[in-house]
């Protein structure tokens, strides 16, 4: 275990460049698996709460992302909230598609029917719709090491599970939305936060001032509450001293765009767990499919060193090939079958093999870690974190970004009911309940997730005879499967 | 028979009412899922006292008590610890904001959500540090905060004056509802809220007798207050004050806590027609109030006083 370690520490240490790659951003995240990290706040700025005039504000959402868009237009879009002042702020440029390009981003999500829904709530949808998206009907999931395999659907196919989108398109489509909403919603793009200066509820319960951000260019801008969507490193979260539990794993994805041998419905997202990591391919469009392949980490440097026909080969073999097999657990497999069939003759279907890759994208590859963060707690007087701020999970899964929609929903419904009682929005008392709902969503998908990574990440044949009987089970009980594509859906 | 938009018991009746030319306002409000029943209590008599003064001229009694007003002088500084000895109140805040936020939207026909009791004038009698009046003034409705402890006026004042939203929906006014009728305040309110206040005060007629001269012909009373039974002298007072200590000892006066049908007298003997009474229930353990079925122990209760001939004419 510990030579895994020591590739992740190689992994993070390295970061100078190759031909034929690309690579974003990486961050260096200091290893240790289970202990809490303790990242020290930044110094606070030095000016005091007189020194600096002050624009106010009822709610500052800090950071644009795809999570931090969503949360501003759906607060601007409540009715509730007319007329409450509420600003976005981002450090970098707008980011907007004049035109869907030719070429598909190597960077995308998978959408839960959850998040479609939010989406169109908050009118971001028609938008995404209209650029790029790509429904799928089915999700076959097996393993490498057995023949078990399991397969997700609705209703024989009449209906889809998720949607593949771009993260480009589906931050243009709330960036469009967004510009609709002047007026409601202020944005500040290219403004980089310095600090951030949170008021402590004094002890005789006297409400203090407000929460402050204070920016690059010396404004301070005073708000009721603080919503930070910064990202996994949330400076807002460290400024709050709010402990978070995280660690890296001894793996880093790799996504590209591929092409595909030839033209097909592709309606269908495909993940084998390799004994190294799952690799995943999720449809774009009927040439084209996109990547996710969470390998160690020095599997995934070789991978976009590699020449375009070598990586093809290594990713057709990666779904294609036998793996070795246990003769044990294939037997155990084969009984079991022929069991549920017996049992259930409809209720077991024949595994498919993904369509095969003829090339990969110029220029599509890159990597980032992985890991998983999770912040003790969500929510502190006048702040409140969504997203990546506050849960980090392994991608394979797909729930991400959907967990981040979620807080979206979650807490405009929370700040909404404040405002319609008259209740002060940032107090504490209230944020909590967002920080309660969240929770008991996240955690046990975050603990899902871990388990299953912990549990496909082994090779012992005791393990894979385990995970295997298991998994064929859960596909031949139709109303389990539901329950767990309910539990992914939200 | 109709669902009661509070608890949800199947009622078919709530309270009578003998002018039909009044229009029906059916309370719409957040209902809980709570099933228990609404009883109709017998009514009592109650005299109202009047003084003599050596002169032997009848002079109206203040209805406020000067030891009342030296209690809650002392509470200051604690009223906005929302984890403090006032933690009831804020609390309590869940029932009686929308309660009386949705009673006028539904009164003055306010379809928006944002902002839904603006151009509404509203006096908080007993105000104490502003707990319900900041959130009626966020509503966007002009409300005047009236107590008759200085210190608490000045608490208040302090509380809301760094928020800018406020400066020009609120303010707080040292007095009672007395003063305020005697320097010829008349018909003026939209709505009048005496919440936690009519059972500290002596005279209960002349209170609410000012408290209805307030108020506009059409206008809205709310009182929330405590009945007096054995249970509200069990639980209200020995549990509360004493045991569990949820409310601060001796703020309570069994004698003074007033029951329905003496509230409900008063009111008709005004002008104004009760048209609404629930009862509430306090969790200390939780720090959580409940519609309940029962008033034995709280209750709330809202009224409207009789528009005068010439505005009905004008309907």
């Amino acid at each position: 275990m510990s030579a895994l370690f020591c590739t992740a520490r190689a992994l993070m240490r390295s970061t100078h460049l190759r031909p034929g790659t690309r690579r974003l951003a990486i961050r260096t995240l200091s290893s240790g698996v289970g202990e809490p990290q303790q990242t020290s706040a930044p110094p606070p700025p030095e000016e005091t709460w007189e020194d600096v005039p002050q624009d106010f504000y009822d709610i500052i959402v800090s950071g644009g992302g795809m999570v931090g868009a969503a949360m501003a237009l759906a607060l601007g879009s409540d009715p509730v909230l007319l007329g409450r002042k509420i600003l976005m702020l981002d450090g970098g440029p707008r980011r907007v598609l004049t035109q869907v390009p030719d070429s598909f981003s190597s960077r995308v999500c998978s959408l839960t029917p959850g998040t479609v829904q939010l989406l169109q709530d908050i009118g971001a949808w028609d938008h995404i719709n209209k650029m790029r998206v790509r429904p799928y009907k089915r999700m076959q999931v097996w393993d490498a090491c057995s023949d078990a395999m399991i397969t997700f659907d609705r209703d024989d196919l009449n209906e889809d599970i998720a949607h593949i989108v771009e993260n480009d398109i589906i931050l243009s489509g709330l960036m469009q939305q967004l510009d609709g909403m002047q007026g409601l919603v202020d944005v500040m793009f290219d403004t980089k936060v310095k600090g951030y200066k949170l008021p402590s509820k004094a002890a005789d319960g006297e409400e203090s001032p407000w929460a402050r951000v204070i920016l690059e260019d010396g404004r301070a801008l005073d708000t009721r509450l603080l919503i930070g969507a910064d990202g996994p490193k949330s400076l807002l979260r460290q400024t709050a001293n709010i402990r978070q539990m995280s660690w890296s794993y001894s793996q880093a994805g790799v996504v590209a765009t591929l092409k595909l041998s030839e033209p097909t419905v592709n309606n269908v997202a495909w993940q084998r767990f390799l004994p190294t990591g799952p690799i995943a391919m999720l449809p774009l469009s009927e040439t084209h499919s996109n990547l996710v392949w969470s390998t160690n980490a020095e599997d995934a440097e070789m991978l976009l060193q590699m020449q375009a026909e070598e990586f093809v080969e290594a990713v057709n073999s990666a779904f294609w090939q036998d793996y070795k097999r246990e003769a044990a657990v294939d037997s155990a497999v084969q009984t079991v079958q022929s069991i549920l069939s017996t049992i259930s003759p409809g209720g077991t279907s024949a595994r498919q093999l993904p369509p095969s890759v003829s090339d990969v994208d110029e220029d599509s590859r890159a990597m980032f870690p992985l890991g998983l963060g999770h912040a003790t707690q969500y929510v502190k007087h006048r702040m409140a974190i969504i997203g990546d701020a506050a849960h980090r999970v392994h991608p394979m899964a797909g729930q991400g970004v959907n967990l981040g929609f979620g807080d979206v929903s979650c807490l405009r419904q929370v700040v909404s009911d404040a405002e319609a009682s008259g209740e002060d929005i940032g107090s504490v008392d209230r944020l909590l309940e967002y920080e309660t709902k969240r929770q008991q969503a996240v955690i046990p998908m975050m603990a899902a997730i871990e388990g299953l990574h912990r549990l496909y990440s082994s090779d012992n044949p005791a393990l894979v005879l385990l995970r295997s009987v298991g998994l064929q089970f859960t596909n031949a009980i139709k109303p389990l499967k539901n329950e767990i594509m309910g539990f992914a859906s939200k | 028979m109709h669902a009661c938009k509070l608890c949800g018991r199947m009622v078919s009746v709530v309270l009578r009412s003998n002018r039909a030319s009044l229009p029906r306002f059916n309370v719409v409000l957040n209902s809980t899922s709570r099933k228990t029943s609404v009883r109709y209590y017998n009514s009592t008599a109650y005299t109202s006292s009047e003084s003599m003064t050596e002169s032997g001229t009848k002079q109206k009694k203040t209805s406020i008590n000067p030891e009342e007003v030296k209690k809650f002088n002392a509470l200051a500084s604690k009223w906005w610890d929302t984890k403090g000895e006032l933690k009831g109140l804020h609390s309590m805040n869940r029932l009686r904001v929308p309660l009386i936020r949705d009673t006028l939207m539904r009164q003055h026909r306010v379809s928006r959500k944002s902002r839904p009791l603006e151009g509404l004038r509203i006096l908080d009698v007993g105000c104490g540090g502003g707990i319900l009046s900041v959130p009626l003034a966020k509503l966007g409705a002009q409300v005047t905060g009236l107590d008759a402890s200085e210190e608490a006026v000045k608490a208040a004042t302090a509380h809301m004056a760094h928020d800018p939203s406020l400066k020009d929906t609120l303010t707080f006014t040292h007095g009672t509802v007395e003063d305020l009728v005697a320097s010829e305040v008349r018909d003026y309110y939209d709505a009048l809220v005496a919440s936690e206040v009519i059972e500290h005060v002596d005279a209960l007629d002349d209170f609410v007798g000012s408290s209805c001269d307030l108020v506009k012909p059409g206008g809205s009373l709310f009182f929330t207050t405590i009945n007096r039974t054995n249970q509200s002298y069990y639980l209200a007072v020995i549990a509360a004050e004493y045991i569990v200590g949820v409310v601060p000892r001796g703020t309570h006066n069994w004698n003074k806590f007033v029951s329905p049908e003496e509230l409900k007298d008063e009111l008709r003997a005004n002008n104004c027609h009760p048209r609404l009474i629930h009862g509430m229930f306090y969790n200390p353990f939780l720090n959580h109030w409940n519609w309940t079925g029962s008033t034995e122990m709280n209750y709330a209760l809202h009224a409207i006083k009789d528009a005068s001939e010439a505005d009905l004419k004008k309907d």
